[in-house]
């Protein structure tokens, strides 16, 4: 699946490329409003990323020609200003989403790869995780046999590191994920061990190996061998 | 006190002693005029007496009929001067005191010397007198209700261009981008005036607009090189066989940027506010919405043993959703963060009135300094001192009153509104 990131700070764009290029996704750049529409027009997209200030034009014109095309890409606006109005102007365009700056990568992944399965058809509402199956429909992880019951926010947990598979993830982006950023206490993330380790004892206790590995000082990372079903 | 009030009093005053000192003026004029009549009638009488004694070398005989009272009095020896005096004398006819004009001199006739007194009455003094305080008095309140109706009639019109200025001026806002609206005028000074408090305005709006676009890119323009360095972070820690040491390095960047994102968000916010970028409301349900924070909140408290007990009544509020969020997030946040490990934190909703309270630290807040920008109670502290700031500005934004209070150990915040 081809993702296409407009955004004329090419650093960022880069991080971007970098961070979601993987066996699922392929990426592509344009960093200012010609080229981008050159590759709007020719290409479809699972998933186009789309900073609002660009030179020589608005994100959201590019926006609105998509809608003309009928071209059915999710689109996720990534911008400077975050602000409700800003932000609902975006939605309304028809966008699928909104990312304010600076954001963490861990935190695009998870919101591309959401955008992805919704627009992907009817399949995609479960994930493979090892011989288990995530049914996003139900919110229950399942094995052949049995089902696993998930709190809410083992559930969210499950799935920002299925949307970042084999990537450490900070314990801040999760925090920020899973509690929202009004949580701002600068140094202590450690109620969230409690839920990573009751996630950790369920996975394990279903038969899978330790796919949870912390990282020192960091964070931790979901590492799985991808069966890209 | 008013213009025209100062204006009257002083005018008024003014008016009154000009007044009495004219009046006292004509007084003293009128009468030294009349006296000096009378001493010239007087001088006339003497002229005429010598006229007579030279000729018939006697003096002429005293008339009763005359209404100058006339003696002669023999004496030793003549004097040279002759004097005026006024003196109370008893009229024969009428029997009654009246004040007379005298004029004594000496003369001699034959061999006789003789003191001669020539006296007149003074006509017309109390008359004078009372026609003076008559006229002074008619005058005055001539003049003072002159004044007054001059100042109802043409000096409000007259100001009325200031007044109109003046009630200009007090619609204008910084940063509404509206100019008051100053009416023309004939006046030179109010036009000069106006045009000055237009000038002034117009500078102070552009500076403000400056100042405001300025806060406003600033922060923008901090967005984008923050993005880069968050994401080219993102992107490092998932290096295989990062040291120790870096890993730690790692992490204090990761928290210096977190602190440098939150604070250039901060300072967005309060300038946003203060543009009134927050304009639209709608109906929010109070209970729900703290609900709603407790359910994100309760985890962090529980991990730091806070005991925490919410009363929550129904309420509802007309106002902007973004801001009640953010004010109710930073309440709720500092009541947590600012608590100590196995401290107590409360919350009652009632239907006009939110109450915050919690443990903390043992002393009360800086009560003078609490809302200002960048108030910390500890330098070192990780925290931008930019919260309740934010949480003052959004108060007064949406019209609600702030208090905070420290009594029995336990640090109180308590919103009103209507």
């Amino acid at each position: 699946m081809k993702l296409l990131i407009i955004e004329d700070e090419k650093e960022l764009s880069d991080s971007i490329c970098s961070y979601l290029n993987s066996e699922q996704f392929s990426c592509e750049t344009a960093y200012d409003y010609d080229s981008a529409l050159d590759k709007v027009v020719i290409n479809d997209y699972a998933c186009i990323i789309l900073d609002i200030t660009l030179p020589h034009g608005s994100g959201l014109d590019i926006l609105a020609k998509l809608k003309a095309m009928n071209k059915t890409e999710g689109v996720l606006i990534i911008s400077a200003k975050n602000s409700l109005d800003d932000r609902i102007k975006g939605l309304n365009s028809g966008a699928d989403d909104y990312l304010s700056k600076p954001f963490h990568l861990a935190e695009l992944g998870a919101r591309v790869a959401a955008i992805v399965r919704r627009k992907s058809f009817e399949g995609k509402t479960r994930i493979a995780v090892g011989h288990l199956v995530l049914d996003l429909a139900e919110r229950i992880l399942k094995s052949e046999k049995q089902q696993i019951a998930l709190t809410k926010k083992e559930y969210e947990l499950l799935l920002y590191f299925l949307s970042n598979k084999n990537k450490v993830v900070t314990k801040e982006a999760i925090v920020e994920h899973l509690w929202g950023d009004d949580i701002d206490m600068a140094d202590s993330y450690d109620f969230i061990y409690s839920h990573i380790k009751n996630l950790r004892k369920k996975l394990m206790a279903a038969g899978c190996p330790d796919y949870i590995k912390a990282v020192y000082g960091m964070g931790y990372k979901f590492s799985i061998i991808n069966q890209n079903s | 006190m008013k213009l025209f009030t100062r204006y009257n009093r002083i005018n008024l005053t003014v008016m009154v002693l000009l007044f009495l000192i004219s009046g006292i003026c004509y007084y003293f004029l009128i009468n030294y005029v009349l006296i000096h009549e009378l001493d010239e009638a007087l001088e006339d009488y003497r002229e005429r007496i010598e006229n007579y004694a030279d000729l018939n070398n006697e003096l002429p005989l005293i008339s009763s009929m005359d209404e100058t009272h006339v003696s002669y009095t023999v004496v030793e020896k003549s004097k040279k001067h002759q004097h005026f005096q006024s003196l109370m004398l008893t009229d024969t006819i009428e029997n009654k005191r009246h004040n007379y004009r005298q004029l004594t001199y000496y003369q001699k006739v034959k061999n006789d010397h003789y003191r001669i007194t020539l006296a007149k009455p003074i006509e017309g003094v109390k008359l004078l007198t009372r026609t003076v305080v008559i006229i002074t008095i008619a005058m005055l309140l001539i003049v003072i209700t002159t004044t007054i109706v001059l100042n109802l009639v043409i000096l409000r019109r007259l100001w009325q261009p200031f007044y109109l200025s003046l009630a200009a001026m007090k619609t204008f806002k910084l940063g509404n981008k509206q100019i008051p609206d100053f009416p023309a005028t004939g006046i030179e000074e109010f036009t000069y005036m106006n045009k000055l408090l237009e000038d002034t305005i117009n500078g102070a709006e552009a500076d403000y607009q400056t100042l405001k676009e300025f806060t406003e890119n600033a922060s923008h323009e901090i967005q984008t090189p923050l993005a880069v360095i968050r994401s080219k972070l993102d992107l490092v820690i998932q290096e295989e066989g990062l040291s120790e040491k870096q890993t730690l390095a790692l992490a204090s960047i990761y928290s210096g940027i977190k602190r440098l994102t939150k604070l250039n968000q901060s300072l967005l916010l309060l300038t946003k506010i203060e543009n009134h970028q927050f304009a639209e409301t709608a109906l929010i349900n109070l209970e729900e919405k703290i609900s709603e924070k407790l359910e994100q909140f309760h985890e962090f408290w529980q991990n730091n043993q806070i005991q925490w007990t919410a009363d929550l009544k129904p309420s509802c509020i007309q106002s902007n959703p973004e801001l009640i969020d953010i004010l109710l997030g930073n309440l709720l946040s500092n009541a947590g963060r600012h608590n100590r490990e196995g401290g107590s934190l409360s919350i009652n909703l009632h239907a006009n009135k939110l109450i915050i309270e919690n443990t903390g630290s043992l002393n009360s807040l800086d009560t003078t300094r609490l809302f200002r920008r960048f108030y910390k109670e500890a330098q070192h502290s990780q925290h931008n001192g930019l919260g309740l700031s934010i949480v003052k500005q959004i108060c007064d934004q949406l019209g609600m009153n702030i208090q905070y209070e420290f009594s029995g150990n336990l640090h109180r915040f308590t919103l009103n509104w209507d």
